[in-house]
């Protein structure tokens, strides 16, 4: 008995004594972090034509680390930057081995983030086949991950690369695709993607056009809804007309509407009063009751003149 | 035998609150490590759009750190009954220059409106104020739901806040789902639940058997913190403080009076279990983290209880 006493005092104390370890290292005073500093440095890098003459050097893991971030940080936030310089630092210290290794080595969330560090970093060494095993990752963001690397190196093969998916991509992953797109690195038209049967490809054209606006795209989208017989392009496509506010008194938009699910249906009408259209034009689309429902949504918006707006 | 019984206790209980504390630091560290890939690529996921509906609310620090989330499609529905806390909306609809609009009753669920307003400057769009008669939090969230304009429904009440990107984490869970979409999602590292507003139309409004209406299938788990609460009621605060106070001495004591080995046992576990609410406190909220946020992660870590369904 007495054993078995001491075994567990011993056991709570040394758990005490970590918890108090942990706790005493997270509130030490934090000097300027090695990350910002790098930051600065790969600026100025950057700025200077052909490369400072000083060297960018990591000497362990925690600031191999802090310089990967540093990278992923200036590359995500700024644009056109010297390749050839990035490639440098990553060279020179081996990022790109030891952000494999580390991905390797962990899990979930963190492997997601190391494969994140490695979109932005430019890779040289490490073949992409090293990364095409984490595409078939039961954790979405890991999923998503090497799917953003392997857009990044190979911009040209894009199109191939998201039409050959097993699975379907989600709205997230479809914005983290539009992020790639906005930075420049990927260089894809919105029309092979709205003429392709594939599903992705699909909703990706879509989230293109209602991303940037692309109000010449709106033939192509009635075309979308009146064909396609996958419920959801469809409902995207409506749904992205809405988002340019473009009219939608069209007789294809109506017929889809009808062949709608009555929650979808509810669903769209309290979309388009949100998005700003008259009543008039829900009217044109929905049935009475939707419409009577979707014209308080829409007056809701308007300011009571003949009330008065003053509380005394 | 009791004290074999009293070790084997106090050693389930501390494996139970070191299970929970580890899941939620592990939760809330991935969430941190997935802020920065997510920031900047949540504008409307999927059309995805989040009314938070607030009951009880009477400072504007609360408002204006619910006004501080980052998401494009998201309100912020403050229910107030002027006749009560007519001082409270009078501070309100001057500080938001809000502007009584039109509201006609609706059919959907059982809610009086007496007013309805909206603020004239666009900073402040996402704001509603609902002046609707007091009777429970139900009834106010129930008023909320009528005039929110977006598909799912976080309801909040006094003493709750949202964590940073509480929205955008929601959106993400929300899309990535499976099924989706979904009726509700249930934050497995904080209080809070999101709604779809078809659920709650279809349950007839929010009541105090609300949650016993849903479906268990149609409600999805998720690690999204969502809610912290900023402050108990000094009341409750300090009876939960005494309570426990009391009952660990007494516990302690008794045993002492059995054993002195089980009363040092139990001294290091309460010790050890209160380390672990520290660490987890820090985690959660390392910019500010006082012996309350402390309590509450120790109520937290150590409910007996965790297999209840969702509570609203």
């Amino acid at each position: 008995m007495n054993i078995l006493f001491f075994i567990y005092v011993t056991l709570m104390l040394t758990l005490t004594l970590c918890f108090v370890a942990i706790v005493h290292i997270k509130q030490r005073p934090h000097t300027e972090s090695q990350h910002e500093q790098y930051i600065r440095q790969i600026t100025v890098w950057l700025a200077e034509e052909g490369c400072a003459e000083f060297e960018i050097r990591a000497r362990n893991a925690s600031e191999r680390m802090a310089l990967a971030e540093a990278i992923h940080t200036v590359v995500s936030h700024t644009y056109g930057n010297d390749i050839s310089c990035l490639k440098q630092i990553v060279e020179n210290n081996s990022l790109d081995r030891f952000l494999l290794r580390r991905t390797r080595l962990s899990r979930g969330a963190q492997r997601a983030h190391m494969l994140t560090l490695m979109s932005t970093i430019p890779l040289h060494r490490i073949s992409l086949g090293s990364i095409m095993r984490y595409q078939h990752s039961a954790n979405a963001d890991v999923r998503i991950s090497a799917l953003i690397i392997l857009l990044a190196a190979n911009p040209t093969l894009a199109i191939r690369a998201i039409e050959g998916l097993g699975y379907d991509l989600s709205p997230f992953d479809i914005a983290r695709i539009m992020a790639l797109l906005r930075r420049g690195v990927l260089p894809i038209a919105y029309e092979p993607l709205l003429g392709s049967d594939n599903r992705n490809l699909r909703i990706l054209g879509l989230a293109i056009v209602r991303a940037f606006g692309i109000e010449i795209a709106e033939r192509r989208l009635h075309h979308i809804i009146s064909t396609d017989q996958r419920p959801t392009i469809a409902r995207e496509a409506i749904y992205t007309l809405a988002s340019l506010g473009r009219p939608l008194h069209h007789a294809g938009i109506r017929q889809r509407v009808d062949t709608m699910s009555q929650m979808d249906r509810h669903l769209l009408c309290r979309h388009l009063s949100a998005e700003g259209y008259s009543i008039g034009v829900v009217k044109a689309i929905f049935s009475e009751p939707e419409s009577r429902y979707a014209e308080i949504l829409i007056n809701s918006y308007k300011r009571t003149l003949t009330r008065n707006t003053i509380v005394r | 035998m009791i004290f074999y019984s009293a070790i084997a206790l106090l050693l389930a209980l501390s494996c139970v609150a070191l299970c929970r504390a580890w899941r939620r630091v592990r939760a809330f560290k991935d969430f941190a490590l997935l802020e920065d890939d997510r920031r900047g690529c949540c504008h409307s996921l999927g059309f995805i759009g989040c009314s938070v509906v607030c009951s009880d609310i009477t400072e504007i620090k609360q408002i204006e750190k619910l006004l501080q989330q980052e998401y494009e499609r998201y309100e912020v529905i403050i229910v107030l009954d002027s006749l009560l806390q007519s001082n409270t909306l009078h501070e309100i609809i001057t500080r938001y220059r809000m502007v009584s609009v039109n509201c006609a009753p609706t059919l959907e669920l059982p809610a009086t409106i007496r007013h309805l307003y909206r603020s004239r400057q666009r900073s402040y769009r996402r704001l509603i104020v609902v002046d609707a008669p007091r009777r429970s939090k139900w009834d106010d969230w129930n008023a909320g739901v009528v005039v929110a304009s977006y598909d799912y429904i976080l309801p909040i009440s006094s003493n709750m806040t949202l964590y940073d990107q509480a929205i955008e984490h929601l959106a993400v869970a929300l899309c990535t789902a499976s099924p989706y979409p979904i009726d509700a999602l249930h934050s497995s590292t904080s209080t809070g639940i999101v709604i779809a507003r078809r659920a709650v139309v279809a349950c007839g409004g929010f009541s105090p058997n609300f949650a016993r209406q849903i479906a268990r299938k149609a409600v999805v788990t998720s690690r999204t913190p969502i809610i912290y609460h900023t402050r108990h009621t000094e009341k409750i605060f300090s009876s939960h403080t005494a309570i426990i106070t009391i009952l660990v001495t007494f516990i302690i004591v008794t045993s002492a009076i059995q054993d002195l080995r089980i009363a040092i046992s139990i001294a290091l576990t309460a010790v050890m279990i209160f380390m672990a609410a520290r660490w987890v406190a820090l985690a959660t909220r390392p910019e500010k983290c006082s012996i309350r946020d402390i309590l509450y992660q120790l109520r937290e870590i150590v409910n007996i209880f965790p297999f209840r369904k969702f509570q609203v």
